[in-house]
């Protein structure tokens, strides 16, 4: 749990944070959400201690981060920026190593712990091992990036736009990359982004902030329906506030059993989203969509009037 | 070892060996001189003292020039970064024959004036390129290895050093080569070194003893340039060489 109590931060006269009060829980994957200059990133730092704050405390487990030194909390932290920032003189497997090396570990436990971890990113690791980061395409460096910040197993992972450079295939491969992690570790996540596709796309829960406060913060759909703010409305909106809704629903929740479905209907899994539901009857020019279960039985119906209940 | 890097320092090494035996020669070209060679030491005695100035003096000018260049470049140095500044300055508007007259009433005749203009003269250029290649380590790889949890003496010792060394080792080359021609102003204050026979020409009215110290020090300034050269690492990664790198076959760019 990531806890901020009061948080200020000043750069000269520039205010970046102002009383920031944010409570991120457990295995959270929250993703704070604000334009350039909200101080999202400032907050972030702050959980690092790359940036000291000028008054108030962030407390990490129930613990002030500023009670222990910078470095040894940050090797607990884990820590991946948009400029990826890979060790340019050193091979794929030396860099993911970086933290493990600080903390003393043996050798050979570090290198099965870099074969590991290219594994989970997907990375072949006898080919991508000993390669040196400029022989990476940004999609596979940033891979090695989130590989680096896991290695040494942390108890958070903080993310500064870590897609932002990304073209939009690369970025969605990773973002569901980063999804499935999430799933398969249960780590606490903090990502930082101005991107509301992203937000909905990977958050449990998201804090929308401005002028270095929090405006709102909640599930997804809490800020979906009810937004406390006209400028998290405003944020979240983009003209899609009822797609959004729908890609937050799973199908099968809306579904009625399927009785005598005719057969020209388009067919789903049943774990799709009621986003996908109005995509299939839109490119099959029906009214409904049948849901089918892992074996491919049918599981329901879905009707486009289903959908207003999303 | 690159050998066409190392032809200068044949070429010095011959120039050696062939002058003492080309008294006819300077006789036939300067008729008017009564004593047409160098004697009064032997010049491989005058190249080895000349040797010795540039290695004494390029020591501490590395040590100063990069200790000095780390000072200025960590954060919340900017007392440093001024005095380094300045001293730049200061160093590049006086000539290194005023610093030897400015010392000899100091330290007094001999090679220890020299020794301090050489410490002087060689520690800028070490300076400039320590602050300038440590300038060029990328902000989100500083970034990256402070979030990582290193030390400020790891981020330096590790990332910073290793990617900055090649400008750095190119800037000890410059120093060297410098050293080696200003080492030749120190006969001007009783150094004995390859610029001995060029003081002793000028006073003496020899422009044969002239020319001899002229072409070994200018040799002798070749010869250190390429025996550096071919030491240099050739093949670093780093920001300099990335290009190297990505021109083997194996690393063209793909889409992940």
């Amino acid at each position: 749990m990531i806890r901020f109590e009061g948080v200020s931060k000043a750069f000269g006269a520039t205010p970046a944070l102002d009383g920031l009060d944010l409570t991120v829980p457990e295995a959270a994957f929250a993703v704070l959400l604000g334009g350039s200059g909200a101080g999202k990133s400032t907050a972030l730092r702050t959980i690092n201690r790359l940036v000291e704050p000028d008054a108030g405390r962030v407390l990490l487990r129930e613990r002030d981060v500023a009670s222990e030194p910078a470095p040894a909390l940050r090797r607990r932290i884990g820590y991946v920026i948009q400029g990826i920032g890979l060790f340019p003189h050193w091979t794929v497997a030396r860099n993911i190593g970086a933290v493990p090396r600080l903390l003393g570990w043996p050798a050979a436990r570090i290198a099965a712990r870099v074969d590991e971890l290219l594994a989970l990113l997907r990375l072949d690791p006898d080919a991508y091992r000993d390669r040196l980061p400029a022989q990476l395409s940004g999609g596979q460096a940033q891979r090695v990036g989130v590989a680096r910040a896991l290695a040494a197993d942390p108890d958070i992972l903080l993310m500064d736009e870590p897609f932002g450079a990304l073209d939009a295939v690369t970025r969605q491969a990773l973002q569901q990359e980063m999804a499935r992690l999430h799933a398969a570790t249960g780590k606490t996540i903090l990502l930082v982004t101005h991107d509301v596709e992203e937000a909905f796309a990977l958050a449990t829960r998201i804090a929308v902030m401005a002028d270095g406060r929090l405006l709102q913060e909640g599930p997804p759909r809490e800020l979906l329906d009810a937004p406390a703010d006209p400028r998290v409305r405003d944020l979240l909106d983009g003209g899609a506030i009822g797609m959004r809704r729908l890609a937050l629903s799973q199908a099968a929740t809306l579904a009625s059993p399927g009785g005598e479905a005719p057969p020209s209907l388009p067919r789903i899994p049943r774990t799709a989203t009621a986003r996908d539901a109005l995509e299939a009857m839109l490119a099959a020019r029906a009214e409904a969509v049948l849901l089918l279960d892992e074996s491919g039985a049918p599981a329901g119906v879905v009707a486009l009037r289903d959908l207003l209940r999303a | 070892m690159r050998l066409a890097a190392l032809l200068p320092v044949l070429l010095f090494a011959a120039a050696l060996a062939v002058l003492p035996l080309t008294a006819p020669v300077f006789a036939a070209l300067f008729p008017d001189v009564a004593e047409p060679l160098y004697r009064r030491e032997s010049f491989l005695s005058l190249t080895l003292s000349h040797g010795g100035l540039v290695l004494v003096s390029l020591l501490p000018a590395a040590a100063i020039g990069i200790g000095l260049g780390i000072a200025a470049t960590r954060p919340g140095a900017r007392e440093v970064r001024e005095v380094a500044d300045g001293l730049v300055g200061f160093a590049q508007a006086v000539p290194p024959v005023a610093v030897i007259a400015i010392a000899v009433p100091a330290v007094g005749f001999g090679a220890a004036p020299a020794l301090l203009a050489l410490v002087c003269y060689a520690t800028l250029p070490v300076l400039r390129a320590t602050t300038a290649a440590l300038a060029t380590v990328p902000p989100d790889v500083l970034d990256a290895a402070r979030g990582a949890g290193m030390t400020p003496r790891q981020v330096l010792v590790q990332v910073e050093l290793p990617l900055a060394a090649p400008p750095i080792l190119a800037g000890l080359r410059v120093a060297a080569v410098l050293a080696v021609a200003t080492a030749a102003v120190g006969a001007v204050a009783g150094a004995t070194c390859l610029g001995t026979p060029i003081i002793a020409g000028l006073v003496n009215g020899n422009p044969a003893w002239v020319v001899q110290g002229a072409v070994l020090t200018g040799l002798m300034a070749f010869a250190v340039d390429g025996l550096l050269a071919a030491l240099a690492p050739r093949d670093q990664a780093g920001p300099v060489s990335i290009g190297s790198a990505a021109s083997r076959p194996h690393s063209s760019r793909l889409p992940s």
